[in-house]
């Protein structure tokens, strides 16, 4: 891979959707055409959005490849840059650099139950796979999704959810943390990993999870005490990162750069990890 | 054999043939790297340069583009590329730039680091001298290690003799003309200072998690500047330098010393002198052995010479693997 390193593309806010109180998506189109034509990803790929004058953040790709037209990423208001993404109104120009880091397996799935376990915003990067995998639905046997949030107000992607739940080819149960729910509330009540433990799905499946750190930790036990393989336990991280090439310096976990050996990695080799997470 | 006249009279020449010479030169007391103007500004007598070649492939701070909010435009910046050559490296100097050649132009290229390398020549002259921090040969380099030079000019009689080392080395002496010499190099100097690096690896395979890195840190102020003389340390940060509607984005040497390296909205992964100090040790002696074969550690003893508080790598790692 060669790399006109470090500088981006112009991309226009087409949309914006107010997800929770703190977090927007934003649908984005390439201006540069031959750029647009060009561009391909796979789900788990992140990409660097580009405030010009304020910096740059990272984010996971938070729509599918088929998608063809535009790429939404969600953001969640916690720091200077993401604070003026909050700001930016439909029309206003990004900057935009990726798709970086590898991606979550697929095709090596097929024939395989798959389980999905996502908290908070940690929806987004299961997001474009979960969409992908039931474009390709009869290639997998059965789908679970299990996704919480503290409230129903801090529940992502409202739409998607809505639809998830009507399809009979996916096995979805929704949950809030205890507190969170309303006298409208039909879901579970409970944390994430318990209602993954409630569920119980069949251990020879894959499951792919992304939360907040701590809730990723518990799930990971959890999936460890419903007897998955660390092999087929995926999740996606984090670290603060720059370059997005594994050149700057900052976001490795021992020998791994997050940005360019992950950020998706199994339990598997997470386990061979300091850590530092 | 090449005395000091001949060799400003070549640099002189390959000047007026429109190369770039970047060359060690004396001011207020500290030689450095510096643009030469005229060839007599060429300090021979220092035993090393405070600044490392960093500063040709890779600067302190440059622009990646410029930007116009209005606009919406993104302008990438690149100065003109010119051959540049460096005399007056040393080995150490020259075998760094190997190392930052694995990393940068390795799985990924950085295509401004590769276009500053492609037209970067790198003419040695081999050491005469060591000093007390000078360590090259612990890390298997040595005063007369050819690795990472084109062409490396060996001590001979107050003199020197020139020998070319690479393709590159080769096709430059035989475009500027340069009559490569035989005879004999001086003996390499002696190195005083000599660990051994033996077991350091397996050390740290092991020993993320240790009581002894707080020991071995306890005098680091977390000033950087062992990073910022490090001929291999290469970590940087993105920033925009901005006005009302127009600005740059730069590129700007960062440090794993410094807490805000790490530093996220939400969480900061590396809380703590010592686990910033590991990283560094990590880094140069582990994970870049992991991950390119070779130490990012060339035993020039910048950092030793440098730090404000007497911290010593050489013993750092002794007193981990004990």
């Amino acid at each position: 891979m060669r790399i006109e390193t470090l500088v981006p593309t112009v991309a226009r806010v087409e949309e914006i959707r107010q997800e929770t109180p703190d977090i927007r998506s934003l649908r984005l189109v390439f201006e540069d055409e031959d750029f647009k034509s060009d561009f391909a990803f796979k789900p788990g790929q992140f990409c660097l959005i580009s405030v010009l004058g304020v910096g740059e953040a990272v984010f996971c790709i938070a729509s599918p490849p088929q998608w063809e037209d535009f790429i939404e990423v969600s953001v969640k208001e916690v720091g200077k840059v993401t604070s003026a993404i909050h700001d930016l109104e439909i029309g206003a120009k990004v900057g935009f650099r990726g798709p970086y880091g590898n991606w979550f397996p697929f095709e090596e799935n097929f024939g395989r139950s798959i389980v999905f376990v996502g908290g908070g915003i940690g929806l987004a990067p299961l997001r474009p796979l979960i969409w992908q995998t039931l474009s390709k639905r009869d290639r997998f046997r059965d789908v679970y999704l299990i996704y919480g949030a503290r409230s129903v107000a801090d529940l992502v992607y409202k739409d998607d959810l809505k639809e998830w739940s009507s399809r009979d080819d996916i096995r979805f149960t929704k949950t809030v943390d205890p507190g969170g729910e309303d006298e409208t509330w039909d879901g579970e009540v409970g944390l994430v990993p318990q209602i993954l433990e409630k569920v119980s799905p069949p251990s020879d499946s894959v499951l792919i999870t992304c939360g907040p750190p701590i809730m990723i930790k518990f799930v990971l036990l959890s999936a460890n005490k419903l007897g998955f393989r660390p092999g087929d336990v995926i999740t996606t991280l984090e670290m603060k990162m720059k370059c997005g090439v594994g050149t700057c310096g900052r976001c490795n976990i021992g020998n791994k750069y997050v940005c360019r050996h992950g950020p998706v990695f199994t339990l598997e080799e997470m386990e061979k990890l300091p850590n530092e997470f | 054999m090449k005395t000091i006249e001949d060799i400003l009279r070549l640099i002189e020449d390959w000047q007026g043939k429109g190369y770039t010479v970047v060359a060690p030169v004396r001011s207020e007391g500290l030689v450095s790297f510096e643009v030469l103007r005229a060839p007599s500004q060429i300090d021979f007598d220092h035993v090393l340069t405070v600044n490392t070649l960093k500063d040709v492939t890779l600067p302190r701070c440059e622009t990646l583009f410029k930007y116009d909010v209005e606009k919406a435009s993104i302008e990438p910046s690149w100065e003109a590329s010119q051959p540049i050559v460096v005399f007056g490296s040393r080995p150490c100097d020259a075998a760094a730039v190997t190392i930052l050649d694995s990393i940068l132009m390795g799985e990924v290229t950085d295509s401004r680091y590769a276009r500053r390398r492609e037209n970067m020549i790198v003419v040695t002259l081999a050491c005469s001298q060591a000093d007390e921090a000078c360590f090259c040969t612990s890390m298997g380099y040595g005063p007369h290690d050819p690795t990472g030079s084109d062409i490396i000019g060996l001590p001979s009689k107050g003199g020197y003799v020139f020998r070319v080392v690479s393709q590159k080395g080769k096709d430059f002496a035989s475009k500027v003309g340069l009559e490569l010499d035989e005879g004999r190099a001086d003996p390499e100097p002696e190195l005083k200072r000599r660990i051994t690096t033996d077991g350091i690896k397996a050390w740290l395979d092991e020993n993320f998690e240790s009581p002894k890195w707080e020991k071995v840190s306890e005098n680091c102020v977390s000033c950087g500047a062992c990073y910022y003389l490090c001929p291999t340390c290469h970590c940087f940060d993105i920033a925009d330098e901005a006005g009302a509607s127009r600005g740059v984005r730069m590129r700007i040497w960062d440090c794993c010393s410094f807490a805000g390296f790490t530093k996220m909205a939400a969480h900061q992964p590396r809380v703590g002198k010592h686990r910033r100090y590991r990283q560094r040790i990590m880094h140069k002696f582990k994970y870049t052995v992991d991950n390119i074969g070779k130490t990012a550690c060339v035993g020039d003893g910048r950092c030793i010479r440098y730090c404000p508080y007497g911290v010593d790598i050489t013993e750092v790692l002794e007193a981990l693997r004990e």
